[in-house]
């Protein structure tokens, strides 16, 4: 079957026995693209120092709106440069209660949940993205 | 059918190479890898291996660029090639100043007493602002030329107050370098007895290497004298590079060293055929490194090998046991002595009068009395009347690279006519240095012309036989294979001016003063070179700035000949052959290749007319 990419975290294919687990799936194929642009640092990048985000700077800030609101910014204005097909729809910061796989949002920590869309031939698909900060 | 190859392997740069692995995996992978956005990680490996190629681009381009001397970067680089193509880079330069040596004899009659007259040996050295300066040569007050064939004695009488003479300030000009001797010992053990020793002197600001002498035995408590040095039976000699033949050192046995050549500091100088040589080199930290050769020149191998074996064409055998053509190794048990002088560097120049106190130096006085002796000793005073200067940090890595091009152009030979005239001036000085020179072709062959300079700061040219001699035999070294080299003394068209002016004071005296001054100061022979032609626009330019002169009625010029003159004539046609009165052409004095004019007595030959405006109504 035909693939888009890597899927990223990366993954060993032990149906094929590839290297790496690979993407057929449109949205699956975004979600990892947009983990890893989040996930790498400005500079980590190999002859592309701007690739990324600074999120990683916003650990020692302050639990608040603030810092809430810079986030925001940085995701959208990364993902803007860099995935341009993708739209952010919404980003939903959760600081208690549970997160998606049941465990509990910490006291020094921030539940972020990415909703994004893309167009996939005629049609608009969504999906969603959660990281804990 | 031909394939469509993806891959340029000529691509370098990371955006090329990583557009030929998306075009090689579109073509070849697509249905793997179709995903070529920066945040796919398919891309951020494509841009890994575009960034290795790049990089190792790079790096080969900057390693390639290393070995080109026209854009080499680094300074170990440019040493690298400076020594492929046998430049040997200068370290720091010392700076340069004149001492006027002065010392009070006694009198003999109306003149000094000449047995008083003190001989300091070389190495003597002169101190002041932290730095200390050595002289190179023997200066013997007896003599009234310097090392470098200058007249250069100044006889002053000390007068009491009935006018009477008491003594007289005999004072000797010579030049001194900055720098100290040191000497490095080091004993020669199996171990160094190596094809192509280096040692490495342990002081960073070496100048130079005086001498290099190998010591039978390893028990030596004190350095070898100075006289030891110069007559050490293994001395070792620096060359340019190791293949060099020849060395150009003094000839004892030359008929040339006449007692009169000996005493104006001349000595006869030849090529040596030299084996125990070596090659001075810097290394980028500044260190001075000696490499020594790499033949045997230990004949016990022939002796007590071959020969028994019943080999005995010695000289066939020689070729290969005792081949000394890129210098001998050290011998071990032996003790090498380093003399090499430190110093140099721009903190070296310094000011006027700066020098005044003597360091170490030997100073012998041969006079009939021991206390007159001792006083003329003690008598000895030392300064500076100019700066020190010319000391600089050694060559930029611009400079070296502009030198290396040079060099490498010139490669050690006269080929043309300034390769010739270059290469007159860079004779040693103690085999003696014409105060100007000009090569010249004539018939097919090269002429050197040569003009000295007499006590008085006159031209001379009457030059001796062994000068020319010297620089015939340096010019040997040098001098291409079909090239016939004759040295010749140049020809002397003495001047004398006759100068009509029209002043604003017609008895001023101190204006025609001023003009003659003026005069004598344009001819300064120090100002011109041979062939140099001599334009009276620029005398008269010259003399119209002079204060009180308003105009320039006339200049006349003669040509002086005989008698207390030069015996050539100018070969400019004459308006008057009984005066000798040269007729001006175009404004210009034409000089010929071999030739130099001079005013040689500038208070009689220079005459200034005065004249002030006349009354046309009376």
């Amino acid at each position: 079957m035909a693939s888009y990419n890597i899927k990223f975290p990366l993954e060993d294919d032990v149906n094929t026995n590839r290297y790496f687990l690979m993407n057929s799936v449109t949205k699956e194929a975004y979600t990892s693209d947009l983990l890893l642009l989040l996930l790498t640092s400005k500079g980590e990048r190999y002859y592309e120092p701007d690739y990324g985000t600074n999120l990683i700077k916003f650990i020692f800030e302050p639990k608040d709106n603030i810092t809430i609101g810079d986030i925001e910014r940085e995701i959208k204005e990364t993902v803007k440069n860099y995935i341009p097909s993708l739209t952010i729809d919404n980003i939903e910061f959760n600081q208690t209660g549970l997160d998606s796989e049941g465990f509990p949002i910490g006291e020094n920590q921030v539940n972020v949940k990415i909703n994004f869309t893309f167009e996939e031939d005629a049609f608009s698909q969504s999906g969603e993205l959660e990281l804990n900060f | 059918m031909a394939v469509n190859n993806p891959v340029s392997y000529g691509n370098r740069t990371f955006t090329q190479i990583r557009a030929d692995l998306i075009s090689l995996i579109r073509q070849y992978y697509p249905e793997v890898l179709s995903d070529f956005t920066d945040s796919s990680v398919g891309s951020m490996m494509i841009d890994l291996n575009a960034g290795v190629g790049n990089n190792l681009s790079i790096n080969t381009d900057r390693a390639f660029q290393e070995t080109q001397l026209e854009y080499a970067q680094q300074r170990a680089s440019i040493l690298n090639i400076a020594k492929n193509l046998g430049f040997n880079i200068p370290n720091l330069r010392p700076s340069v100043t004149v001492i006027d040596f002065t010392v009070t004899v006694p009198v003999n009659g109306d003149n000094p007493d000449s047995s008083y007259y003190p001989v300091l040996s070389a190495g003597a050295q002169v101190t002041g602002g932290g730095k200390v300066f050595e002289t190179q040569d023997v200066i013997d007050w007896r003599s009234p030329i310097s090392n470098l064939g200058d007249p250069n004695r100044a006889i002053i009488p000390n007068l009491d107050s009935n006018g009477v003479i008491q003594s007289y300030n005999v004072t000797k000009r010579e030049v001194v370098i900055n720098g100290s001797t040191n000497i490095f010992k080091k004993i020669i053990t199996v171990g160094d007895v190596t094809p192509f020793l280096e040692i490495t002197l342990p002081d960073i600001n070496v100048i130079e290497i005086e001498d290099v002498i190998l010591l039978e035995g390893v028990n030596y408590s004190t350095n070898p004298s100075v006289y030891a040095f110069a007559n050490a039976p293994l001395k070792y000699y620096e060359v340019d590079y190791l293949a060099q033949q020849k060395v150009f050192l003094e000839n004892n046995s030359s008929s040339l060293n006449t007692a009169t050549s000996t005493s104006e500091g001349l000595k006869a100088g030849r090529w040596f055929d030299v084996t125990r040589k070596f090659l001075k080199e810097f290394d980028t930290n500044g260190f001075c490194v000696l490499t020594f050769g790499g033949g045997n020149p230990d004949q016990d191998a022939f002796k007590n090998g071959f020969i028994k074996e019943g080999v005995s064409n010695q000289q066939f055998l020689m070729n290969y046991l005792t081949n000394t053509s890129l210098g001998e190794m050290l011998k071990r048990d032996h003790t090498l002595f380093i003399r090499y002088r430190v110093g140099g560097g721009s903190s070296s120049n310094l000011g006027t009068n700066v020098l005044t106190a003597m360091g170490n130096f030997q100073m012998t006085v041969q006079g009939s009395l021991q206390n007159v002796n001792n006083l003329v000793k003690r008598s000895l005073t030392v300064a500076n009347p100019i700066p020190a200067v010319g000391g600089n940090d050694g060559l930029s890595t611009e400079q070296i690279r502009f030198l290396i091009k040079y060099n490498f152009s010139s490669q050690g030979r006269d080929v043309t006519l300034t390769d010739y005239l270059t290469q007159v001036y860079k004779m040693p000085g103690k085999f003696g240095s014409p105060f100007r020179a000009n090569a010249m072709k004539e018939n097919n062959k090269v002429v050197i012309s040569i003009l000295g300079i007499n006590s008085d700061g006159s031209l001379s040219n009457t030059s001796t036989t062994l000068l020319k001699e010297n620089i015939a035999e340096y010019l040997l070294g040098y001098r291409m294979i079909n090239d016939y080299v004759e040295i010749r003394d140049g020809e002397i068209y003495d001047l004398a001016f006759d100068i009509d002016l029209y002043v604003e004071n017609g008895t001023d005296s101190q204006i025609a003063s001023n003009v003659i001054t003026l005069v004598r100061d344009y001819f300064n022979i120090n100002n011109y070179q041979m062939n140099e032609d001599v334009f009276l626009g620029d005398l008269q330019r010259e003399i119209l700035l002079a204060n009180g002169v308003i105009n320039i009625i006339s200049i006349t010029v003669y040509n002086k000949v005989g008698g207390q003159y030069s015996m050539n004539v100018i070969p400019q046609e004459f308006a008057n052959t009984t005066t000798g009165q040269i007729k001006i052409i175009n404004n210009t004095i034409y000089s010929t290749e071999d030739s130099m004019f001079e005013i040689k007595y500038p208070e009689k030959d220079i005459k200034v007319y005065l004249r002030k405006k006349v009354d046309l109504t009376s």
